[in-house]
């Protein structure tokens, strides 16, 4: 096997060091160190190849998602808990993330269960229709909050925002074939990322996953589907509770994505069922702040927080939000899906930019945050459902 | 390797333990409340009574605490469990005089106003829970006839330092958390005990939610809190509710399609803890029986691999990712906790037992525990669980 080791760069804080290097597949790869980290995790974030959601096959990723994180055997859960560890796997819009974690002393089982998460998976007629009895039950338990994020995300895209948690029905008619096919198009070359985010021993991480991990190969260039917000409006939902707002930004480390995320934290600060919902991404995207005990507080919370502004509230909102976004740089459960996107979408710095930003985000600039979510400029969406 | 939290008992019956963790990048102080069996009523003023914690003491706003939690990236928590209110805070290394004076004074000089409890019931009774939060605490509250007399005559009956556990942890010198709780806690002096509030004690009711899915929940008592018996019935838990691994998700999930979403949770109660099992489903509910056999049938086929899976799953260190942030105190890896969590947890089991958490005294318990004995155990409580459902009631007690 033939590799081009390539040293990225050496940073002192948030992101740490990191070894990193190409494969001759095109998948990325980097070892990041996060010192006093008491376990490692590997990331390996699947970017949608071309495969974005669509009516046709709204729900395929997810689908997909359920079946392959179970390993070729259905056992990998079994296999990383009885080190200590664990695995999980989650679908967004514009990418697929699955975490394979665990104490660093278990190094080898934790590589090769991302080797065994990496082979093509068995897919059976009877597998598949298992998995989506499982999926009908997760539909019937979703919250207020992801419904919210579905709903709002069309409301903003319309169908270049479609909910990737996809429609029971389509993916009823899954074949697996045609999964296996996705498979394909998806856990190749270029559209996969792996970050390591290990305490220590990078070197010895990187020869480890050189040693184990067979990167599937494939030579399809990506188009990325266009996503153009919306005018702004407002809707009712009866299938769920509370209220929201949704601001758009564009770009993992914009000015807008700095201001809206630390004002939708000093708004659902000031809420008893405050929620902020957003998932990094480097391409047209959506802050969400949410009220979810009540479908009537977040617009009169977010007006006295106009009404009553004082340049302390957005200084320590600012703050905050920089805190927040350090812990989970510096986390290595989560850090991996930060830079997974960001490097599989084409800008491996972009969240250490966007940290950059936030600590030097001004009071003003958090105000001008808060009137992202105004009705005017804001996404609406109330529910007086379940 | 878990560090010990040591316990002091001050003058006033006051517990409060201390743990000095250098590595912890946070300070965090909690405090448990101990609570009686409630009655619908009870239930929801002791739902108005969180409320009005949420907001702070006199001294101390809700956008003070904030502004400390922010330093680190902790939200502020005040939560009911079934035998016990929680408050939880953290702040920056160096300010643990700070946070122990915020919770020092909630819990003296809550902010309790007739136009406080007035909008602490009102934003209690409106609260809108999900479907899962309700099944996992499907007590009544009957909200009809609650005055704000009712929650502040709760409030004077529960804070009280006898009632009262509290912990705090984090990176100084041992000994100084524990002075910076004690200053402000040891002259905590209440007067005569007050009458019990009429009509909020006594026996309480609990309605599984009805929803798009039906929920069903299994309870069996556990009343062993010694550190065998706890590492006994964790052992148990674990192995069939920790992980992806454990026989709940193994079997409902992996081998049958049968369900999403299902949990095995340790749960204190008034008279210990109780492992629960609960069952969230939409569809063919006339296959729960089943279901439940089945799952009675792989415990019973558990083998010394599942043992191990679920000694591994108990001594990992770190949060777990997948938590939902359904804490209770339980779900009930406790070296799995936040430090916060793990503090707040630290609070209630002093409170509760008299004795200092000590989870590496539970884990050396399990294991310990062979496998039939596991099997034994599990299969015990499983076929003695009181089994409710979303179709019917039944009292908590």
């Amino acid at each position: 096997m033939f590799w081009v080791p390539v040293l990225v760069a050496w940073l002192q804080e948030p992101g740490g060091a990191v070894y990193g290097w190409e494969d001759r597949s095109g998948a990325r790869i980097q070892v990041r160190t996060l010192e006093g980290a008491q376990v490692a995790a590997l990331h390996l974030v699947v970017g949608t190849g071309g495969w974005a959601e669509s009516r046709e096959r709204h729900g395929f990723r997810h689908l997909l998602e359920h079946l392959v994180a179970l390993g070729p055997e259905r056992d990998l859960d079994r296999k990383l808990e009885a080190v200590g560890g664990g695995l999980t796997a989650d679908t967004y819009r514009d990418a697929s993330h699955f975490r394979i974690w665990g104490p660093a002393k278990a190094m080898g089982t934790l590589v090769a269960a991302l080797a065994e998460l990496l082979r093509p998976p068995m897919l059976s007629e009877a597998l598949i229709r298992r998995e989506l009895e499982v999926l009908r039950e997760e539909e019937e338990l979703r919250d207020s909050e992801s419904l919210a994020g579905g709903l709002l995300w069309q409301m903003a895209f319309g169908e270049a925002g479609l909910d990737p948690f996809g429609d029971l029905e389509t993916m009823g008619g899954a074949s697996p074939e045609q999964l296996q096919g996705l498979w394909s198009a998806l856990f190749a070359g270029r559209n996969l990322v792996l970050v390591a985010c290990v305490p220590d021993r990078p070197q010895e991480w990187a020869d480890e996953i050189r040693r184990r991990v067979s990167w599937p190969r494939g030579d399809r260039r990506a188009s990325v589907q266009r996503r153009e917000a919306r005018p702004f409006a407002w809707a009712r939902s009866d299938r769920l509770v509370g209220e929201y707002r949704a601001a758009p930004v564009r770009g993992l480390d914009s000015e807008e994505t700095a201001e809206a995320l630390a004002a939708a934290l000093l708004l659902s600060s000031k809420l008893d069922g405050g929620r902020v919902l957003y998932t990094p991404s480097d391409r047209p995207s959506l802050v969400i702040v949410g009220e979810t005990r009540s479908s009537r507080r977040l617009a009169e919370g977010w007006q006295k927080a106009l009404d009553g502004w004082r340049p302390a509230d957005g200084a320590a909102a600012a703050q905050w939000a920089a805190r927040w976004l350090e812990s989970q740089l510096e986390d290595p459960l989560r850090a991996g899906l930060w830079y997974g996107v960001a490097t599989v979408q084409g800008r491996a710095s972009a969240p250490d930019d966007l940290l950059q930003r936030l600590r030097g985000l001004s009071s003003g600039a958090v105000r001008r945050g808060l009137e992202r979510f105004g009705a005017d400029k804001a996404y609406l969406l109330t529910g007086e459902g379940r | 390797m878990i560090a010990a939290w040591t316990l002091f008992v001050l003058s006033t019956g006051l517990r409060l333990v201390e743990l000095a963790a250098p590595e912890q990048k946070a300070v965090c102080v909690a405090a448990a409340v101990r609570l009686p069996e409630l009655s619908p009523k009870g239930v929801a003023a002791a739902r108005a009574l969180v409320e009005a914690l949420r907001e702070g003491s006199a001294a101390y706003s809700r956008q003070r605490w904030l502004g400390e939690g922010a330093l680190v990236g902790v939200l502020p928590k005040v939560e009911l469990t079934d035998d016990a209110l929680l408050i939880r805070l953290a702040t920056a290394p160096g300010r643990h005089k700070v946070v122990a004076s915020f919770l020092a004074d909630l819990l003296r000089s809550p902010a309790l106003s007739t136009e406080a409890v007035g909008g602490a019931i009102q934003r209690a009774r409106e609260d809108h829970r999900s479907l899962w939060e309700r099944a996992v605490d499907p007590r009544v509250a009957q909200w009809e006839s609650l005055t704000r007399r009712d929650v502040a005559r709760l409030a004077a009956w529960l804070l009280r330092p006898d009632r009262v556990g509290v912990a705090i942890s984090g990176p100084f010198q041992p000994g100084e958390g524990r002075r910076a709780l004690e200053v402000r806690l040891d002259d905590w002096k209440t007067s005569a005990r007050p009458a019990e509030p009429p009509g909020l004690l006594g026996a309480g009711r609990s309605e599984l939610p009805v929803g798009s899915s039906r929920f069903f929940r299994w309870t069996a008592p556990w009343t062993d809190l010694s550190d065998r018996g706890m590492g006994r019935v964790w052992l148990v838990a674990s192995a069939l509710g920790a992980g992806k691994g454990a026989s709940l998700f193994r079997t409902w999930r992996v081998e049958d399609g049968f369900s999403y979403r299902q949990d095995c949770r340790l749960e204190g109660t008034q008279a210990g803890v109780a492992l629960r099992v609960l069952l969230g489903k939409a569809h063919g509910l006339e296959s729960v029986p089943d279901g439940w056999r089945r799952l009675l049938a792989a415990v019973g086929a558990w083998t010394e691999a599942d043992r191990l899976r679920a000694l591994a799953v108990m001594g990992r260190q770190g949060p777990v990712p997948y938590r939902d942030g359904a804490l209770a105190l339980t779900g009930f890896d406790p070296t799995l906790l936040e430090p916060v969590d793990q503090a707040a947890l630290a609070a209630y089991w002093a409170l509760k037992t008299g004795r200092p958490l000590s989870v590496e005294a539970w884990l050396a318990e399990a294991r310990a525990t062979p496998l039939e004995e596991m099997k034994a155990l599990a299969l015990d409580l499983l076929s003695k669980a009181q089994s409710e459902d979303s179709t019917s009631s039944s009292n908590s007690g």
